[in-house]
């Protein structure tokens, strides 16, 4: 079930696997941040919580986090563990790798991370 | 009296028929001509190489000849001097003929019958065009020279700066333009000077010569430079201005530097160039005052210098407008640009430029005891206004064109660290310490030092900042996650983090590993 279309967030239910599946085809940065939380936003809302237990975060398009990116990873990640759900991050960025140790997101969320050449 | 042609003027003809020969031949001369008579193509083929087509003013020949034709020989003329008016006789109404003589070049045909009336009247003519011709080949050749001699005089580096002087000078005229001037005083002191002469014509070419050698006689003979760039100035607007003349004025833009190693110190004056930058020996950026009006604008000027500091000073860069201009095309920084001139990223790499004006850019070694390669050079050096904070994503995609323009892939996956934590640096300086205000600045300033293999960022704010300890500072961080993350990020990323200022001036180091890549 394809649940957003032209935004640079995209989810899509995996009932089979019981997962959400978030793609961010962005930057996760401050200029985008106010997009990237309406549009989780939105399709939390319509993929209706009963369906999945995970979400997985592909954010593998990412070659930058900047703080207030981190600050709404974090606030999510928060958020969606008080719903008891499950959240893994996939990253290829070296740099985002290295924001999220940083930041301690890895104790909070599920970080997969393969190292891919920059295409953007 | 009619007019005659001068004697001076040698006619060739061919012409097979006799009675046709003797009439041309006769003609010619009573019309002043000294005149060669030939019978066929070969013939009069031998006789131009025999005496040099340069000899001869003008070609008449037959159509119809033995061997090869009128129009066959006139091709072979013109191949080897296409200067040379060339003419054929043709029949009455043969078109066709006609046709393919003009379109191989011949300057006019001439019908039969021939009358002497004329043929004087279309040889006069046809001399006179071969005159003009050739005066205007010998002008071209002149002034190739002429443009030739001036590229070369117009960037001359003494032997003795041979080893602190770097320049790069890609003309786009060849007249006119850009041009550099050094002068030794002798006495420890030397004067840098880059000129940047409005227009590419003969006259700009003039006035920056006569500019180039007023500087150095005025110098020469213990004058100072205020004072040359005074007369300049006088000279300029006298001379050039006072003519009734619809002309574009000339103006000079300049920026010279002269520095005393004894006193320590370095004069800068500009007229209308891109301020010259000061980088220091541990990579901070200076740029000097933005100066007057290019000289011949106004009369009055102020030709005082502006006095700067050698002691923490390692290197001076100069450069035109032309380099600006095209970073400007290629959404780059000038700096980045002006880097990879200097240093090609492989050993007899030749960028391919196409700028739309002249690029005249020099890096200047203050202190000559410092190897070249030991110093920090700029790639990036920008002010911010506070409002720019909305544009964070179009500036920091220059960053980063501006970073691989200058250094390729050398920084690999470390790139985005960079990056992240310059943005992090400057929403932070646009945010708190220019407040988002029109009329604050920051100043983001990257600098290599290829011999350390370091990459060096500076951002200062106009903030008023405040007391605090950096190691306390990031200790809050990592128990309170959200507060001054992006403190944290840029201590996180960097090799080296370093607060001045009461926190106004971040100082990060990135080191350069070619296992990045």
């Amino acid at each position: 079930m394809q649940l957003e279309s032209d935004s640079i967030i995209k989810g899509t239910v995996d009932e089979r696997k019981g997962r959400l599946l978030v793609d961010v085809s962005e930057d996760v940065i401050s200029t985008n941040v106010s997009e990237l939380r309406k549009g989780l936003m939105e399709i939390l809302e319509t993929s209706g919580s009963s369906s999945w237990k995970a979400l997985y975060l592909d954010i593998r398009n990412s070659r930058m986090v900047d703080s207030m990116g981190i600050n709404w990873l974090f606030a999510e990640s928060v958020r969606l563990k008080e719903m008891e759900k499950t959240v893994v991050i996939r990253i290829s960025s070296p740099a985002i790798h290295r924001v999220m140790q940083f930041s301690g997101l890895d104790k909070l969320v599920t970080l997969k991370y393969r190292r891919r050449k920059q295409t953007r | 009296m009619a007019q005659l042609g001068k004697k001076k003027d040698v006619v060739l003809v061919v012409e097979d028929d006799p009675h046709g020969r003797i009439f041309l031949e006769s003609s010619l001369d009573l019309s002043g001509f000294r005149v060669i008579v030939t019978q066929s193509a070969e013939e009069a083929q031998k006789t131009c190489e025999d005496i040099g087509l340069d000899s001869l003013s003008a070609v008449i020949s037959d159509y119809r000849l033995p061997g090869e034709n009128g129009i066959e020989f006139l091709k072979w003329i013109r191949e080897r001097d296409p200067e040379i008016s060339t003419l054929i006789i043709t029949g009455q109404g043969e078109k066709s003929i006609v046709e393919a003589s003009l379109s191989a070049g011949a300057y006019e045909y001439i019908e039969k019958p021939v009358t002497h009336q004329k043929l004087r009247r279309i040889l006069l003519q046809a001399v006179q065009k071969t005159s003009t011709q050739r005066k205007y080949r010998d002008d071209q050749k002149g002034l190739q020279a002429l443009e030739h001699l001036d590229q070369r005089l117009n960037v001359v580096i003494p032997e003795s700066l041979q080893n602190r002087l770097k320049v790069f000078y890609k003309p786009l005229h060849e007249i006119g333009g850009d041009f550099l001037v050094t002068h030794d005083f002798k006495d420890g002191r030397w004067v840098i000077l880059v000129g940047d002469i409005s227009g590419h014509d003969i006259r700009s070419g003039f006035v920056s010569t006569y500019f180039q050698g007023m500087f150095q006689g005025c110098v020469d003979r213990g004058g100072s430079i205020d004072n040359a760039i005074e007369l300049f100035n006088r000279s300029i607007r006298q001379q050039m201005l006072s003519k009734e003349s619809l002309d574009e004025p000339v103006s000079l833009s300049l920026s010279a530097i002269q520095f005393d190693s004894e006193r320590q110190h370095l004069r800068h004056w500009n007229f209308g160039l891109t301020p010259a930058l000061l980088v220091s020996g541990n990579g901070w950026h200076k740029q000097c005052s933005f100066g007057r009006f290019p000289l011949g604008w106004v009369e009055e000027i102020d030709s005082s210098p502006e006095l700067l500091s050698l002691k923490e000073n390692a290197a001076v860069y100069i450069f035109t407008d032309g380099l600006s201009d095209f970073a400007n095309n290629l959404e780059i920084n000038p700096f980045c640009l002006l880097y990879r001139i200097l240093h090609p990223l492989n050993e007899g790499e030749d960028l391919i430029l196409e700028p739309s004006d002249d690029i005249l850019a020099l890096r200047f070694l203050l202190k000559p005891e410092t190897p070249l390669q030991q110093t920090f050079e700029p790639i990036l050096s920008e002010h911010y206004a506070g409002t720019e904070v909305d544009h964070i994503d179009n500036l920091q995609s220059n960053w980063r064109r501006s970073v691989n323009f200058a250094l390729g892939d050398r920084l690999g996956d470390r790139l985005y660290d960079l990056l992240i934590c310059v943005r992090e640096g400057m929403l932070n300086a646009l945010v708190h310490g220019c407040e988002r205000s029109p009329e604050k600045f920051a100043h983001l300033q990257i600098s290599i030092n290829d011999s350390k293999d370091l990459l060096r960022v500076y951002i200062d704010d106009p903030g008023k900042g405040h007391q605090f300890d950096l190691e306390e500072r990031l200790n809050e961080i990592r128990r309170e996650t959200g507060k001054h993350l992006g403190l944290g990020i840029i201590h996180h990323l960097s090799d080296e983090f370093a607060i001045e200022n009461k926190g106004t001036s971040l100082i990060f180091d990135f080191a350069i590993n070619p296992d990045d890549v």
